[in-house]
């Protein structure tokens, strides 16, 4: 069974903003733990989202397929994922505001 | 007492209609031949001696008629005061084993705090939803809602196309939550604004008649107030469960079986 997940994520910095590619290089990094730990079907996207013209938020989407007969077990890998890219966007030294957007799992 | 005939069998059905068209003649014949027999009393002679036979051969008949509409009337009024008891007590019967399944759906999902949650069973018919059952630990979030959902619109739209769906961590602002059910999940704008719980994470899955003539008929919707209130898993468990085999097969049975009135019952004696 294949699972497709979805959802996004949001950083705020107030000064300094990070850029999208260096969002992108964090959320790629994570997505190759995330590969190595669980079957990933190869259409993984990652999209920059809609940030209202705001300089200093930046949002970016995930679109990800697991071969997987669990749901939990995509919903705890989604978490866990969610988890590390704060991890690593924390300690970043202007200290951004992450947000996890809405997380949605349908059958691919 | 004026007879609804729905919850009759077909052939009384036509039994129904024919007594409603003949009715108001049978007892009208039966009042002029009543009436005709003094009548022809009156005029009778010595020369016509068998008008009095004939009078009272009248009496009879239109006695008798209306002996027999009022005796068809209330047998026929008997039935079906039986045959709604029988529908009551079937749809009654088929809510027990619903609600039954769905409790022990909740005891299942026991990480989910049903103070904060409900799980309801949706019936599709002509193009919409209509709730048939709903239970909760909290009677405020046990309520009724709305009347019909359309199928295109939020999670249950979702999960009636694709089979199942799943959502976390809707936005816990207010307006932030309603802009996303209208944006993302194509709910209703003015919908949205009714809407009592604010649901954050829900879980859907579809209920289906298999076998030689499948079909879709209807969904099963785990919906809480926090974000992480249900968790993936519920997906597992509403997927594996016996309890949603059951509560499918209640409702196969519910739809497939039962007349249009018996589901309709179903669903009202859910509401007490």
């Amino acid at each position: 069974m294949k699972v497709r997940a979805t959802t996004s994520f949001s950083v705020e910095s107030s000064t300094d903003p990070i850029t999208y590619d260096y969002l992108r290089a964090v959320v790629t990094e994570a997505l190759s733990r995330l590969a190595s730990e669980h079957d990933l079907v190869d259409e993984t996207s990652i999209t920059p989202g809609g940030d209202g013209g705001r300089a200093d938020l930046l949002v970016v989407e995930l679109d990800i397929v697991f071969r997987s007969d669990s749901y939990g077990a995509v919903d705890d890998a989604m978490l866990k994922l969610a988890q590390h890219i704060a991890s690593v966007l924390e300690t970043e030294p202007t200290s951004p505001r992450i947000a996890s957007r809405e997380t949605q799992l349908v059958p691919a | 007492m004026a007879i609804d005939g729905s919850h009759l069998r077909s052939s009384d059905r036509l039994v129904v209609r024919l007594f409603r068209s003949l009715e108001g003649g049978l007892v009208w014949v039966g009042v002029v031949l009543m009436a005709a027999a003094p009548a022809l009393m009156w005029f009778s002679h010595d020369d016509r001696p068998w008008l009095p036979w004939v009078a009272g051969g009248l009496l009879l008949v239109g006695i008798s008629l209306n002996g027999v509409v009022g005796w068809k009337h209330k047998r026929l009024v008997d039935r079906e005061a039986e045959a709604k008891g029988r529908a009551a007590r079937r749809s009654n019967a088929m809510q027990t084993i619903m609600v039954a399944a769905l409790h022990t759906l909740m005891h299942e999902l026991d990480h989910v705090d049903f103070t904060r949650a409900r799980i309801s069973v949706y019936r599709h018919k002509d193009g919409h939803f209509i709730r048939l059952c709903r239970e909760s630990k909290d009677l405020e979030l046990a309520r009724p809602g709305r009347n019909r959902y359309p199928v295109d619109e939020g999670l249950i739209g979702r999960a009636w196309r694709s089979g199942t769906a799943y959502v976390r961590d809707l936005p816990e602002d207010r307006s932030e939550w309603e802009s996303t059910c209208h944006e993302d999940w194509n709910i209703n704008d003015q919908t949205v604004g009714g809407i009592q719980m604010q649901s954050r994470s829900l879980a859907g899955i579809r209920l289906e008649v298999t076998g030689t003539n499948p079909r879709m008929i209807g969904l099963l919707v785990v919906e809480s107030l926090d974000p992480r209130g249900v968790k993936g898993e519920v997906m597992d468990v509403l997927r594996t469960s016996t309890a949603t085999h059951l509560v499918n097969h209640v409702l196969v049975v519910a739809v497939t079986c039962l007349d249009e009135e018996d589901v309709d019952g179903f669903r009202q004696s859910t509401e007490l």
